[in-house]
């Protein structure tokens, strides 16, 4: 069983080989099966200081728990999924 | 090496709620025909910009003389990493495949982690998307925008060396679809930037780690 959610997160910046680049610190934190994000914010808006967005996502229902248990985010709602 | 912080303290930030409540519908548009096609056959050595593909637009070539073909494959001519090549194709809403390899030798390296797949909707330098696999670290669309790479979507995806997988990319106004050998699907229904761009193509990794590209496809929907 799978769960479809919609959470508000902050961005972080993620230094790699492959470069730098912003991403859902929800996404960090919480290994999410898949995500996407459906606020969109504008590029040019998002350094230094941007807003927290929300993001779609699907994660397995231990990942879910603790999604819901870190206090640093906020499920906007959710429901189970059988694929 | 990864490192990463937050941007910026949570607290004191203002919410932007979504602006649309999606729910992951699985697109597929009907191609009608090719636009581009080129399957990388030439001499080996002959760079990227002196090989005519296959199919393209009247005065259409290839951008970027680090890149060239080997072995019928795009591969390294010269030592660099995260190089991409362009092509103009006359059209941004389109189907882009390519079959890509993060290590054609099959010999895995630690320099090795870097993406390879699609360009999209490419404009300048330091603006475009990018629909990319990393071998461990998974399937993404990224906007480029004045050098300000965002992550807009992502998957779990991971691969052995030595394997070609073929990554995709379904361009309908502000919509990105991405796939990689048919699964893994990825959305971003919020892509306005650069969205009637219609300069597409491949990325490739890092040289040492031999990554190869095939079969470049952009098809009119």
């Amino acid at each position: 069983m799978k769960i479809l959610f919609q959470a508000l997160t902050a961005w972080a910046l993620t230094s790699s080989e492959d470069g730098n680049f912003l991403e859902p610190a929800l996404a960090v934190d919480h290994k999410l099966l898949s995500w996407s994000d459906v606020t969109g914010q504008l590029a040019a808006n998002l350094l230094p200081d941007p807003n927290l967005f929300a993001i779609q996502g699907q994660a397995d229902e231990e990942t879910f728990a603790a999604i819901q248990a870190d206090t640093r985010y906020l499920v906007l709602w959710s429901k189970q999924i059988t694929d | 090496m990864m490192i990463r912080r937050i941007l910026p303290p949570f607290l004191r930030r203002r919410a932007l709620l979504p602006r649309r409540s999606l729910v992951p519908v699985l697109r597929q548009a009907a191609p009608t025909g090719p636009a581009i096609q080129d399957s990388f056959t030439d001499t080996d050595g002959v760079t990227l910009p002196g090989h005519v593909p296959d199919l393209a637009p009247a005065g259409s070539s290839w951008s970027n003389t680090n890149l060239g073909v080997i072995n019928n494959q795009v591969h390294y001519l010269n030592s660099a990493t995260r190089q991409l090549s362009v092509i103009q194709t006359g059209i941004s809403d389109c189907i882009i495949s390519v079959r890509c390899c993060q290590d054609a030798n099959g010999s895995a390296s630690t320099g090795s982690e870097y993406r390879s797949g699609i360009i999209a909707r490419y404009s300048a330098t330091n603006s475009f998307w990018r629909i990319a696999f990393h071998p461990v670290a998974g399937f993404a669309i990224y906007e480029v925008n004045a050098g300000v790479a965002v992550a807009r979507a992502a998957t779990v995806f991971t691969t052995e060396y030595g394997a070609f997988h073929t990554v995709q990319a379904e361009l309908v106004g502000e919509s990105i679809l991405g796939k990689i050998d048919g699964a893994y699907p990825i959305s971003y229904d919020l892509a306005s930037f650069n969205k009637t761009a219609s300069i597409h193509g491949l990325m490739i990794g890092y040289s040492g780690s031999v990554p190869a590209v095939d079969d470049f496809l952009v098809e009119r929907i």
